[in-house]
């Protein structure tokens, strides 16, 4: 298969950086999304080329290091997957196809398609713990949860952290983000002891890293690579109102 | 802005319930006016209520939209998967809406944009609107207003008891569609009153 690739390229973080049309030729469908561009990248390396930056790690779904934007929709194409897991079979042969880094105030850019996202970590410094204590592991089942709240749990949990709800949100609100993170805690008794101060920190400090308000246009549910759902926001805007009123 | 939508959402189907009397005739329609002028003692705190909660979602809606526009990122391409053309312009439908409202209160409740009004008595609110919707600019504008209405509630009503967290996954798919239905009802029903003038159906 062959593309027209319009990659964005940016020196470093104040640079103001543009588009760039690269042609690649005879890629497999089979390969990915990642591979491709490491093809070009091989490439560009041989004609004394800058190889273009792009964040990636276990290029298997479960770290959230993989972060582009692919023909206008945060990973790309593909239904509940990351960028890492997209082939090229996904795409049309000779396509043009628009890569993109995360945009958002919170999210600056480090160099091409690179961005930091060190705003997640002081969102997740502000209330994503539990206090407990540690020392030995406890015997199994000491601590009872229901059948429904573990499942519900662990479908908050499933949430990498990769950003592609702020990045895919018209206002960039990490506003999925921080539900999950607030719903999977919230639900198991080891994460009650924070319940009352753990929305509002986590919300104020999502405000504070410069991240917009939810709007509920749910673009963050539609691009999520872990399908997590709208419902936990529902539910978050239910715990802060909650914690506001002290019940 | 949840909270003063449910008010201003809540005067919009008050207010249409009020305007179908239309298809009862005069007598009905005027004694329907005549009641509310008769009761001002609730009528002016209403209208005080429903001020400030127009300001209220005014304000929180354009400071919303600034604080938003700050943090978000420029695409050289953007996609929405899901994202309606209505949650992507309320900024601009609610703009639109104001601009009509402020028209509107000149046009039935001032009476200062037509001259016809003066001659009418002052509770002859069937003859007023027959006269008024005559006009194919007035009917358009009217028409035109209540598709931005439409939009407008659209993504407020269904979208409003996300934000107050009063959903839940078991009737969301209910409240969602109920909102939409909900919206467009509104929309239809406005809409019909200066049409049915203007095309003779009310005469
Ligand atoms: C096409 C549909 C509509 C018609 C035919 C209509 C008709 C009227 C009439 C006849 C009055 C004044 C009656 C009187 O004072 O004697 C009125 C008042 C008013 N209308 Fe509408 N209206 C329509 C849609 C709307 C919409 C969509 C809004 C916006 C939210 C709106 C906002 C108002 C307001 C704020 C007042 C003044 C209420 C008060 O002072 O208490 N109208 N309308
Ligand atoms: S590289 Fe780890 S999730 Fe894509």
């Amino acid at each position: 298969m062959n593309f027209k690739l319009h990659v964005w390229r940016q020196r470093d973080a104040q640079d103001k950086g543009r588009m760039v049309k690269y042609a690649v030729r005879e890629i497999g469908a089979e390969v990915s999304f990642l591979e491709m561009l490491d093809l070009l990248n091989e490439e560009l390396t041989e004609a004394g080329e800058e190889p273009i930056a792009f964040d990636h790690d276990c290029r298997e779904g479960i770290c959230g290091a993989c972060s582009l934007v692919i023909d206008g929709v945060a990973h790309g194409p593909g239904r509940g997957v990351t960028t890492c897991q997209l082939m090229m079979r996904n795409f049309r042969d000779g396509a043009d196809i628009f890569v993109e880094p995360w945009r958002g105030r919170a999210f600056p850019i480090v160099k091409d398609l690179v961005v930091d996202r060190s705003a997640f970590d002081r969102i997740i410094e502000a209330g994503g713990y539990v206090s407990c204590n540690t020392g030995s592991a406890p015997d199994a089942n000491v601590t009872p949860i229901a059948k429904q709240d573990a499942d519900l749990a662990m479908d908050a949990a499933q949430c990498i952290g990769c950003g592609a709800c702020a990045a895919a949100c018209k206002n960039s609100s990490a506003m999925l983000f921080v539900a999950a993170k607030v719903g999977h805690l919230h639900l198991l008794p080891q994460g009650r002891v924070e319940n009352q101060t753990r929305v509002g920190n986590m919300v104020k400090a999502m405000d504070a890293q410069g991240f917009g308000a939810c709007t509920n246009q749910q673009e963050c549910e539609a691009v999520c690579p872990k399908e997590i759902s709208v419902n936990f926001i529902a539910q978050l805007n239910r715990n802060y109102v909650r914690a506001l009123l002290d019940v | 802005m949840a909270i003063t939508g449910v008010a201003l959402g809540g005067f919009v189907c008050v207010h249409l319930a009020g305007n179908l009397l239309l298809y009862l005739g005069p007598e009905v329609l005027n004694a329907y006016a005549q009641s509310l002028h008769d009761a001002p003692y609730l009528l002016w705190p209403l209208r005080a209520i429903l001020l400030t909660c127009l300001v209220v979602h005014l304000t929180c809606g354009i400071t919303l939209h600034l604080r938003n526009r700050k943090a978000a990122g420029r695409y050289v391409k953007r996609d929405y998967r899901t994202a309606s053309l209505s949650s992507r312009n309320m900024l601009l439908t609610g703009s639109v809406m104001l601009l009509f409202v402020l028209y509107h209160l000149a046009h039935f409740t001032l009476r200062i944009t037509d001259a016809r009004f003066a001659q009418i008595g002052h509770t002859d609110v069937y003859q007023m609107l027959v006269l008024g919707f005559q006009s194919p600019a007035v009917t358009f504008f009217y028409v035109l207003a209540m598709v931005f209405l439409g939009l407008h509630l659209q993504h407020g009503l269904s979208s409003l008891l996300q934000t107050l967290g009063l959903n839940g996954p078991r009737y969301n798919r209910w409240l969602s569609s109920g909102g939409y239905t909900l919206a467009w009802l509104i929309m239809l029903g406005n809409m019909s009153l200066p049409l049915s003038v203007y095309l003779g159906v009310v005469k």
